[in-house]
């Protein structure tokens, strides 16, 4: 076992208290959510974890603890055996780390900037981890991502209202590519998506992971998708995760009645013969 | 049981534009028969949710019906003024929306908001109503203990059982509930359909079901219209259309739905080029062409009408 990614009792609590003089005027205790709590789990190099749960279920918390984007309250994040969060990191070091996580959110409306072109929102990454020499590097290398996700190189002058949400999503993917990473964190990649299109999303992912051995962490409450996507499932409710296991094992027997519930609500086309 | 509570017939709404008219809605024709579920299925800007706004009148201007009737029963309510028609919304014809949240008012008691509807389109006392209320609750799955509840005191789902009592509080006779589960957990939304099926069933009702889910579809419906840019692709019972499916983009959006009982890791979904055109760029002919790999001479130029009521598609034409 090659893992790239290990979580290892993962934890975050949310302060939910009232204010300080709220508290001792009305006598309140504080107050804590355990938004994630006591979460390990290990991703293979190359290989597609999904993450799934109903909203609410801690799910894209744990994603962004993932990626460095929110530090954990309690536990270690694992990056090829480097902590993520326990401060050791020099900050050369933590770049070069941030520089192989790399993150695709739900909306590509919100997540990528409207009055920047398209080749722009692609050539900050490089700028930012200096990957390219000179301006011919760059527009090279930005074609050349373009080309990767199934967009041509005009696009890069365009601006993303000028694109559907099937294509914005690839500019993100395209995004995340630029920085050469080694893992992305899919967060909901094709919950915004007509089907049609969901399906090309996620046809292109699997094939970029084929091509580039990126490793996934795969964030949906769709188990149809993840069916297809994961290579292993985590289940989670409320902060924790219930069962864990190979994917096609997790649906076809599923252990916990959380899980069990959870596939048997999924609409289905074809309901076997019941 | 088959005579149908609403016809429409060759509705088509334009909304005036810099460069000429933007169609939404072309030529879809259907009814609703007393007691069905019906459900609209397409990817977004299918004309899905505008159809549905049509049949309300609440077609936001400058868009307006263009061509068509609408039947409800025997009276007409396309031509209908607006007050005319505040005696059908609501009353014979309500709607239940995606958003629960944006379908309550947020500062009064969900009783209130139940009273309210009731009195409005019920010729009923007041404490008449608050009985009425309170069962309206009690049938949807609320304790009438929490008659005095604001909207933010419930949970997304409970919200949408309490849209869903509020739509049927002047028991009407044909819901349109527009992607009333999305915004759900699966969970949930299996609860919700349930409820709304089992609710309709038990009044005879109606229901014209907008999603863009085929496994809602399948799971709800009793029949189904398929939408492409503006116009019927297919419609029939969901059975047929379903495991038979006959229009090349029905076929596609059913195969490209993944399935949590089939496939794995290794399996390719299938995959329709191309994206829904937008409506200043519609395609000649077929609006489904360019996408579409059965795709003749004849589709390009010349626009399939709905043959034998079912299909828009020239594959069938000469059957």
């Amino acid at each position: 076992m090659d893992e790239f990614i290990r979580i290892e009792h993962l934890n975050q609590r949310f302060d939910l208290s009232e204010p300080w003089l709220a508290r001792m005027i009305y006598r309140r205790p504080k107050k804590f959510l355990d938004a994630v709590d006591d979460v390990s789990f290990g991703i293979e190099r190359g290989k597609t974890y999904a993450l799934v749960g109903e909203s609410g279920s801690g799910k894209s918390t744990i994603a962004r603890m993932a990626v460095g984007l929110l530090t954990p309250t309690g536990g270690r994040v694992l990056i090829d055996g480097q902590d993520l969060h326990d401060g050791s990191l020099s900050v050369a070091e933590q770049r070069r780390i941030r520089q192989r996580l790399q993150m695709v959110f739900q909306s590509p409306y919100a997540s990528l900037n409207p009055r920047w072109r398209v080749g722009s929102i692609l050539a900050e990454p490089l700028r930012v981890f200096r990957l390219v020499d000179g301006p011919q590097a760059e527009q090279a290398r930005v074609h050349e991502l373009l080309e990767q996700v199934g967009l041509s190189a005009s696009d890069a002058r365009r601006f993303p209202h000028e694109f559907s949400g099937g294509q914005r999503q690839r500019i993100s993917i395209a995004r995340a590519l630029a920085s050469k990473p080694d893992f992305i964190v899919c967060d909901e990649p094709t919950s915004a998506l007509d089907v049609s299109v969901q399906a090309q999303v996620l046809n292109l992912l699997k094939q970029l992971q084929r091509d580039l051995g990126l490793t996934y962490l795969f964030i949906t409450h769709d188990l149809a998708v993840v069916r297809v996507m994961a290579h292993r499932i985590g289940v989670l409710k409320s902060g924790k995760l219930v069962e864990e296991q190979a994917t096609e094992k997790l649906i076809e027997s599923p252990q916990s009645d959380y899980t069990r519930m959870l596939i048997r609500s999924a609409p289905r086309i074809h309901r076997a013969a019941s | 049981m088959s005579e149908s509570i609403l016809r429409v017939q060759n509705l088509r709404v334009v909304f005036p534009h810099r460069h000429g008219e933007l169609v939404a809605i072309d030529d879809v024709s259907f009814e609703v028969k007393k007691g069905e579920i019906l459900g609209f299925v397409g990817e977004s800007g299918a004309g899905k949710s505008m159809t549905g706004a049509a049949i309300i009148g609440l077609i936001d201007p400058p868009g307006y019906v263009e061509q068509g009737e609408i039947w409800l029963e025997d009276q007409r309510i396309d031509q209908l003024d607006m007050r005319a028609f505040t005696k059908i919304r609501g009353r014979r014809i309500s709607m239940v929306f995606q958003d629960p949240l944006t379908s309550l008012n947020p500062l009064r008691t969900i009783g209130d908001q139940l009273i309210e509807t009731i009195q409005m389109h019920l010729p009923v006392s007041q404490e008449e109503a608050k009985r009425k209320a309170m069962a309206g609750l009690e049938e949807v799955g609320i304790d009438p203990a929490r008659f005095n509840a604001y909207p933010h005191e419930f949970s997304g789902g409970m919200r949408q059982r309490v849209v869903i009592a509020l739509a049927l509080s002047a028991e009407p006779e044909l819901i349109i509930a527009d992607e009333p589960t999305t915004a759900l957990d699966v969970s949930v939304q299996a609860q919700v359909l349930e409820l709304l099926k089992k609710l309709c069933r038990e009044r005879n009702a109606s229901v014209i079901l907008i999603t863009h889910d085929m496994g809602v579809i399948a799971e709800t419906t009793d029949r189904v219209a398929v939408l492409y840019a503006g116009r019927l692709a297919e419609i029939g019972p969901t059975e047929k259309v379903l495991h038979q499916p006959e229009h090349p983009y029905t076929r596609g959006l059913i195969a490209s739905t993944p399935s949590v009982e089939l496939g794995n890791i290794d399996t390719e979904l299938f995959q329709i080029e191309g994206a829904m055109p937008r409506l200043d760029a519609l395609p000649t002919g077929c609006a489904f062409h360019p996408r579409c790999e059965h795709a003749q001479d004849r589709c390009v130029e010349q626009r399939p009408d709905l043959l034998q009521e079912r299909v828009a598609c020239w594959l069938y034409a000469d059957g």
